[in-house]
């Protein structure tokens, strides 16, 4: 049975064309993450799925009923706002409590429904306040209380977690998933961070524009992004993009790479893709910046190959190196111990051009 | 040491700002406030203005005994025209003020949905509150004229009644009419700052409960309600206040009729009229002191309240 079927939504505010043409479907119990700049339509598309806006063109599908024609009380979800959206005069039990009471819940039901819930959330000691007596944590649990209540066939977050403190953000990220491995309910969360949508998500739609840009599981979105947008948007820091051009030597197809001092060669036959058509053209050489490193093994046979770093950037587990490399900036990723070891001036950086990936920078598509 | 130099310090350059506001307060409200005060508790004419004697609480309430053992009362206390303008303007502004807010929120709530023009309509609906008082009480003073008023035309024309009414020199409908043309006027001052106070409710709580399934009625009862409620009251009285005092309205529209004069009215008609200056200031010390009593019960009781809400 299908969790969650998009078919070909589209939403026009006025004239303008906030979604075009979405398609998407995800299997029951599946963590579906919408991730994408801020304006992308994230939000428009998770209000048409719980029925708050109308899709201009386009069906809905919700554990295999359509209910693109019903409100948003008979679509069974269950939804959590980026403000919170608590009742402000209700406490914390009333606001849990209130769509049980809607549905007409029996009154001991509600009751254990609540304790379960505040249980699993740790709000016990929460329950007769009202919202404005509550951090922005303990209202974000409050909100998600509010949800888990209900015991919906599909929970919609929108941004739950960008109003909290880093730290808070993290916490609440793994006890999200922690509550989604233990309820296995389809969960289809919005969010811009795109940390959160790798750690998260069953699968990522990035959407730029109204457009969904690539779908597919967190892996297939980092190794093998479709294009330019989606290999800089998931990543921080986010991959190197250098121009180049694909040459062919001594029967090895690969790039020059030009830096301060040195200019070396760098075989892409690793990626295991047949560029002969790309041969003499301009392109994209888009490598992340953990695939320019010292980790010797991780990279094969590779030699290192000495650079002039412009830039060290300690950031604690890693050091990130700004090199240049035919005239734009490159970041690269070492361990501490490397980054100290060596000269600044030759650094030694292993090239894992397994994981490179090429781009045509007239369309931004991947080769 | 030092920060209690530096606090002290503050605290002068405050009162050095302040001292401008004060002056201004001290001149245009407490002197005339505390000069009709004293003028209450002398003989004070208006041809004799400054050579009132004090006679206590004279104006307010005295007696005497006569030789045949019959004790007459005198004053305002025991005045009955006072107490037939007090029962008009606590009348008045009850009734005024209710439908006013409930009007007001009304309107309110339509001017708060989206739809076409609503830009237009918000500041059409204000027109009524930006004519001078004086302008929109003559205008409806012809209006409801019983000759050539269009409102008994009309209601004369469809049949509603058979004979022309005169709205205004009625004892029966002056009051009506007064309220009638308060309602107009006030509402949309009222809806306005309703509409401020809807305003602020954050739309994702809409949101939250069409997802829950609330009825529309009960998401105006639990949620809509209870956060307008500081701004309501803040409006309510604010109009309170001014309904109690109403003078303007009623001078013009409704001229010497027993059925709307007002405390206003009447300690006006006292102190210039009828050249009892001294009987006047007493009435108007009364309303003062009616006003005054009237808003601390108030903010005291909405306290109770809002801290009620916050817990
Ligand atoms: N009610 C509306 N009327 C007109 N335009 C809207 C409305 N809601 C959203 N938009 C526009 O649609 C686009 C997508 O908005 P939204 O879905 O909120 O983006 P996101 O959640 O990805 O940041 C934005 O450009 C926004 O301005
Ligand atoms: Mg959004």
């Amino acid at each position: 049975m299908n969790g969650l079927k998009i078919t070909n939504v589209s939403k026009t505010f006025g004239k303008t064309n906030v979604l075009k043409d979405i398609n998407v479907e995800i299997a029951d119990g599946k963590f579906l993450i919408l991730v994408g700049p801020s304006g992308c339509g994230k939000s428009t598309l998770l209000n048409i799925i719980a029925g708050l806006e109308t899709a201009t063109t386009g069906r809905i599908e919700i554990a295999g009923e359509d209910v693109i024609s019903r409100d948003p009380k008979d679509r069974n979800i269950a939804m959590v706002f980026q403000s919170y959206a608590l009742y402000p005069t209700m406490t914390v039990r009333g606001n849990i409590a209130f769509g049980l009471n809607i549905r007409k819940v029996p009154k001991a039901e509600q009751q254990q429904i609540v304790d379960r819930v505040a249980k699993m959330l740790r709000i016990e000691d929460l329950l007769d306040r009202k919202p404005a007596q509550l951090s922005g944590g303990q209202r974000q649990r409050v909100a998600m209380g509010r949800a888990l209540a209900r015991d919906p066939a599909i929970f919609l977050f929108d941004e739950p977690l960008s109003n909290l403190d880093a730290k808070l953000r993290v916490d609440m990220r793994t006890e999200i998933k922690e509550l989604h491995q233990r309820m296995k309910t389809t969960v289809v969360y919005v969010t811009h961070d795109q940390v959160e949508a790798m750690t998260l998500g069953d699968y990522i739609a990035v959407m730029k524009d109204g457009i969904i840009q690539q779908f597919g599981t967190p892996s297939e979105i980092y190794n093998h992004p479709n294009n330019m947008f989606v290999a800089g948007f998931m990543g921080s820091p986010s991959m190197n993009f250098i121009p180049c051009q694909l040459t062919e030597v001594g029967g090895e197809v690969g790039v020059y790479l030009q830096g301060h001092t040195t200019r070396f060669f760098v075989r892409l036959s690793q990626t295991g893709k047949d560029y002969s058509r790309w041969l003499g053209k301009n392109l994209m050489f888009g490598i992340r910046p953990e695939h320019i490193t010292d980790y010797a093994e991780q990279v094969g046979a590779q030699e290192a190959i000495p650079c002039k770093v412009d830039i060290l950037e300690p950031t604690g587990p890693d050091t990130l190196l700004f090199i240049t490399l035919n005239k734009v900036k490159v970041v690269c990723r070492v361990t501490p111990e490397t980054a100290l070891q060596h000269s600044i001036d030759k650094m030694p950086l292993y090239f894992n051009t397994a994981k490179a990936v090429l781009f045509d920078p007239a369309s931004g598509l991947a080769i | 040491m030092q920060q209690a130099e530096l606090q002290a310090q503050r605290i002068r350059a405050a009162m050095w700002f302040l001292l401008p506001m004060i002056a201004a307060l001290a001149f245009v409200a407490a002197y005339p406030l505390l000069r009709s005060i004293y003028f209450s508790f002398t003989d004070t004419t208006l041809t004799s203005l400054y050579t009132g004697q004090w006679v206590g609480f004279d104006n307010y309430l005295n007696w005497r005994t006569l030789p045949s053992g019959r004790t007459i009362y005198r004053g305002t206390l025991v005045d009955p025209a006072w107490w037939n303008a007090v029962w008009n303007t606590v009348r008045f502004a009850f009734v005024s003020v209710s439908i006013e807010a409930i009007l007001g929120l009304m309107v309110a709530l339509v001017l708060n949905a989206n739809f076409h023009g609503r830009g237009l309509v918000r500041a059409a609906i204000l027109i009524p509150w930006a004519i001078p008082t004086i302008v929109s009480a003559k205008m409806w003073a012809w209006m409801l004229n019983d000759q050539f008023g269009i409102v008994n035309d009309m209601l004369f024309n469809i049949g509603l009644i058979s004979e022309k009414i005169a709205w205004t020199a009625n004892v029966d409908t002056a009051m009506w009419a007064v309220l009638m043309v308060d309602i107009w006027k006030t509402t949309p001052f009222m809806a306005l700052l309703c509409l401020a106070g809807l305003q602020m409710i954050p739309r994702d709580v809409y949101e939250a409960s069409k997802i829950d399934g609330v009825h529309p009625i009960k998401v105006f009862f639990k949620i809509t309600l209870p956060l307008v409620k500081p701004a309501l009251m803040v409006a309510i009285i604010f109009r309170m206040l001014d309904a109690l005092r109403i003078f303007d309205l009623v001078y013009v529209l409704t001229p010497n009729s027993a059925a709307t004069k007002t405390m206003s009215v009447i300690s006006r008609e006292n102190l210039i009229e009828f050249d009892k200056f001294a009987y006047g200031s007493a009435q108007s010390t009364l309303l003062f002191l009616m006003i005054a009593l009237f808003v601390t019960l108030y903010i005291w009781l909405g306290k109770v309240d809002l801290s009620g809400d916050k817990q």
